[in-house]
């Protein structure tokens, strides 16, 4: 062998050694790069916001600082002590909406029916007159300011002010929830003047406290006593509306293992449930003499004789911590915040934490919010938007705000979905089947294109800048990843494309026109990728 | 599909409602021909009464004294319903006159003690087991209407419109891979805006990432075109509908099977049965909400003309309610219902065997037990007016015998299902 031999066979090896050891780094590295390049997609505050808000506001989201994992953490720790949130212009928005300001017993006072305020009013009723005549004396009179339906709209406009504005959007997104587990029907007997306690007492004050407290608080309420007939369920003249929905709604869920037996028997430990004072000032009241005292027996537990109220609460207790209401709010808050058909592992580390913490709602939040899973899904938005999430995210995506008496809600009816109107005690479906079929995409549809043009009342929108009508394909992805859009589809920028194609946007000398935003943000609203979040 | 064949496609479809249209008409006034017809296919229409209606004031016992005994507020005496007597065990209750003149014209079967095996007293559990026509088999996603549709091969989306929903949300009934349309109402179904073509539309939703959305869309924008031009053709006609929610979706219905649009299954939903409190007896919430069901049943049967002839209308509820009145003059939750069954060569009559109210033949002790499965009642509908033979599919797990059929029709159905192979 010659040296020249010998060095080219040493190169040869060398180059060969090279690029096998190059080729082999090649791989992994790739291999690598395209398992970091899914799982180390960065968190994004659109994600955060999409999942524990209704939706990111451009504006909003670029004052915050990167969203690194200590800062999402400190988002969160703030987040769950709204009152440390400035929220100024919310704050003096539903500073206006009266009725929600005042003691049950001065909406008492204050809305009547129309009944009431013609006897009040020393209305004289004369032949012939009928409901509408007698309503424009009293309006003649005094305004529409005292009819009951002032209080349906100050404590809807609160919610679609909150929803789309609120800078303590996590509180709101989880009052939308816990209001919708705890579901009352506004328009039944007398609700509507305990509505807005509710709300603020029952739901919104324990929503970073503990789940039994809720509960507790759901049951006693004038509100629930009414809408689930409990305050009526008597000693030998029990009803039983309550007493399944607690546990089938509320607590254990369908499957929690109750019988029909303790349905009944739970019914007759929550007798002398009652509300004093209906009319004038509706409050919870135990009232002994209508209390079943004998003995029962609820869940395999013995309820002695010679009971009162405390047997109740201890029932109650019971149900909050139950194991198998641990699964239930646990599943219930994954496929809120998650999807329908949420991994096992993360349900029951939601579980968990709920259990050992005895229902401590905000260790249990952080136990869904701050988990590898939860935050690995933000690969794939799996969870399709509910009219109220879509219609408040479609408003911030534009930076909007909302008005009293807005617009908003006759959409929101159109979508199936208003506030406070749901009649079933199950709530509206928090899941994806319910909203997505052919009459409720073309409301949608046409929602997107009457917000992009301004045309609904009540609500103010700014179209974001179209820099140029060359690289539309571009644009268009850009102007859709500031609305909240994480990929746009092929498809959807064909059709925007599309739609544009029959409009000159580019002149013959190179000039470009006036960019038709409406049209282009109003397809992106209505498209398939901004309806899950 | 793009928007030219889009375009090409509706343009087509406008010309087969007008032609189909034209022929139907036709067909009027030549009644002798409608049924040998092909263009109007049967239709099944089903009204679900969704939140447990008070059977035992809707179908009344009138030879079970106890009922007297355990509803003392909520009784209905011989002298309330005479004038709504069906036969010498039952009567209707007195707002339900429409539906007794119905009767009447042999247009009405009831079948009494229909219900489910499953034992729940949930309202969402239990609608969820009829409408997905599995009781206790919570795994079963589609709708047992959709898996009809298989049967009756209406897997692709054609120009038809063979399946749709009235109602609010989605309809539980309907879903499935099969092509079916949701909507609240037919004028609702439009695209007001004016800016953009609807061609837009479909094109994002063509290739949409979310399979739940893809399945919607398809069917969505062809029904969009196709609806906008029958309702123009209908404008000139002024309805005499009452003025109800229920009225207004059964007018849809009756809309879409007189333009013969293919029409072969059609749901609604019409709510607020859960009477705990002052249920009412003569007046009061219950009887307002009969007859307000009453009297758009009656105009809708009116409205449908000759087409009756080919519709089946089935009034059901998840299941009934408790047969002792509670606490506060309502009724709780109970087991047993019953089902109302209208179209033609029906028999005039109260179905089904009746259970009785005594303490030992209540469900539980205290509920209407169930003698006949909800599934008997359907599938022998199915079978009368579809051709479908097997049910394996439609009601997993349970196999369906015309032996256990209640006997709907004058004539029995020309073709008996072939027993499934779960036969025991």
């Amino acid at each position: 062998m010659t040296l020249s031999m010998f060095l080219s066979t040493v190169l040869n090896m060398r180059h060969r050694f090279y690029f096998g050891l190059s080729f082999l780094f090649l791989t992994v590295s790739f291999q690598a790069q395209s398992y970091q390049a899914k799982e180390n997609t960065p968190l994004s505050w659109q994600f955060i916001y999409s999942r524990l808000g209704f939706g990111p506001r451009p504006l909003e989201i670029k004052k915050l600082p990167p969203p690194t994992n200590q800062n999402y953490k400190n988002w969160l720790k703030q987040q769950m002590n709204p009152v440390l949130i400035q929220d100024s212009v919310v704050d003096s928005k539903v500073a206006a909406l009266s009725s929600l300001h005042m003691t049950t017993e001065q909406r008492n006072k204050t809305y009547k029916f129309q009944p009431d305020l013609v006897e009040e009013l020393g209305i004289k009723v004369e032949e012939g007159q009928n409901k509408k005549d007698l309503r424009e004396i009293i309006k003649d009179k005094i305004g529409d300011s005292r009819f009951p339906s002032k209080m349906e709209d100050d404590i809807i406009d609160q919610r679609l002010i909150r929803a789309v504005e609120s800078r303590r959007q996590l509180q709101e997104v989880l009052t939308y929830f816990w209001m919708n587990h705890f579901n009352i029907y506004i328009d039944k007997d007398r609700i509507r003047w305990s509505l807005a306690d509710f709300e603020a007492n029952a739901i919104r004050k324990n929503i970073f406290g503990n789940f039994k407290d809720m509960l507790l608080a759901t049951a006693e309420h004038p509100a629930m006593l009414i809408y689930l007939d409990n305050r009526l369920s008597k000693k030998n003249k029990i009803n039983e509306n309550y007493a399944r929905e607690i546990m089938e709604l509320h607590t254990l869920g369908v499957d929690g293992g109750y019988s029909q037996n303790d349905v009944m028997e739970l019914s007759r430990i929550l007798t002398g449930w009652e509300i004093q004072d209906l009319k004038n000032n509706p409050e919870f009241k135990f009232n002994l003499k209508n209390h079943d005292t004998g003995l029962k027996k609820f869940l395999g537990v013995e309820f002695p004789e010679g009971s009162d109220q405390s047997e109740g609460l201890k029932a109650i207790e019971m149900l909050a911590l139950h194991d198998k209401t641990a699964e239930r709010i646990a599943l219930k808050l994954c496929q809120f915040f998650v999807e329908d058909e949420p991994n096992p592992k993360l349900v029951s580390a939601v579980k968990r934490t709920f259990l050992t913490s005895h229902g401590d709602l905000k260790q249990t939040y952080l136990a869904l919010f701050q988990n590898p899973l939860f935050l690995k899904s933000r690969l794939e938005n799996k969870k399709i938007k509910s009219p109220l999430h879509f219609v408040a995210s479609s408003i911030r995506a534009l930076s909007g705000e909302v008005e009293p008496h807005s617009d908003l809600r006759k959409y929101l009816s159109k979508m199936s979905e208003q506030p406070y109107f749901c009649g079933p005690p199950t709530g509206y479906s928090m899941q994806n089947t319910a909203w997505v079929n052919a009459g409720s995409l073309v409301e949608r549809l046409n929602f997107s294109l009457a917000l992009t043009s301004n045309k609904i009342n009540g609500v103010f929108v700014t179209l974001p800048n179209f820099p140029s009508a060359k690289d539309l394909g571009v644009n268009i992805q850009n102007v859709a990843a500031n609305l909240g859009i994480q990929k746009l589809s092929k498809s959807t920028i064909q059709a925007i494309s599309k739609e544009l194609s029959g409009e000159l946007l580019i002149m013959a000398d190179g000039e470009t026109r006036a960019i038709p935003m409406r049209k282009i943000v109003g397809l992106l609203l209505g498209s398939p990728e901004f309806q899950s979040r | 599909m793009n928007r030219r064949e889009f375009i090409h496609q509706s343009a087509i479809s406008a010309f087969t409602l007008s032609f189909f249209s034209s022929r139907f008409t036709w067909a009027l006034d030549r009644p002798e021909e409608t049924n040998q017809s092909n263009q109007d296919p049967h239709s099944l229409v089903v009204i679900f009464m969704r939140g447990a209606v008070d059977t035992l004031s809707f179908l009344i016992p009138r030879q079970e004294p106890t009922l007297h005994l355990l509803r003392p507020n909520l009784k209905l005496t011989e002298k309330d319903y005479a004038k709504t007597i069906l036969n010498s065990a039952f009567a209707l209750h007195p707002k339900l006159n429409g539906l007794h003149r119905l009767y009447e014209k042999n247009l009405v079967s009831f079948i009494a003690a229909t219900g489910s095996p499953d034992p729940t007293r949930s309202h969402f559990d239990a609608q969820d087991y009829f409408e997905s026509g599995a009781p206790g088999m919570k795994s079963i996603d589609t709708g047992f209407l959709n898996r009809l549709m298989t049967e009756l091969h209406l897997q692709k989306g054609n120009e038809e419109i063979s399946a749709i929903s009235f109602q609010n949300a989605s309809s539980r009934f309907l879903r499935g891979p099969n092509p079916t349309i949701s909507l609240r109402s037919l004028s609702e179904f439009q695209l007001q805006s004016g800016i953009v073509n609807t061609a837009s539309f479909e094109g994002m939703y063509e290739h949409a990432v979310q399979e739940v959305i893809r399945g919607t869309s398809k069917d969505t924008f062809k029904s969009l075109e196709k609806i906008k031009d029958m309702l123009k053709k209908q404008k000139q006609k002024k309805s005499e509908y009452p003025n109800s929610a229920i009225a207004n979706r059964l007018k849809d219905i009756a809309t879409l099977k007189k333009s013969n649009v293919g029409l072969r299954l059609a749901v609604t939903e019409i709510d607020g049965w859960d009477s705990h409190v002052n249920q009412g007896v003569l007046d009061g919430q219950f009887a307002k909400k009969i007859q307000e069901l009453d009297e758009a049943i009656e105009k809708f049967v009116d409205d449908l003309g000759k087409q009756i002839e080919t519709t089946t209308i089935l009034l059901v509820s998840e299941f009934g309610r408790t047969v002792k009145e509670n606490g506060n003059r309502g009724t709780d939750h109970g087991h047993g219902s019953h089902i109302t069954v209208i179209g033609t060569g029906l028999k005039k009559d109260v179905l089904g065997k009746w259970p009785g109210l005594s303490k030992a033949n209540l469900y539980e002790g205290r509920d209407l037990a169930v003698t006949t499965d909800f599934r008997n009642v359907f599938a022998e509908v199915i079978s009368k007016n579809f051709d479908v033979k097997n049910f394996s599919n439609i009601f997993p797990g349970y196999p369906i015998l015309s032996d256990n059929w209640v006997g709907l029709y004058q004539s029995t159905p020309t073709m008996p299902p072939t027993p499934t192979s779960e036969k025991v």
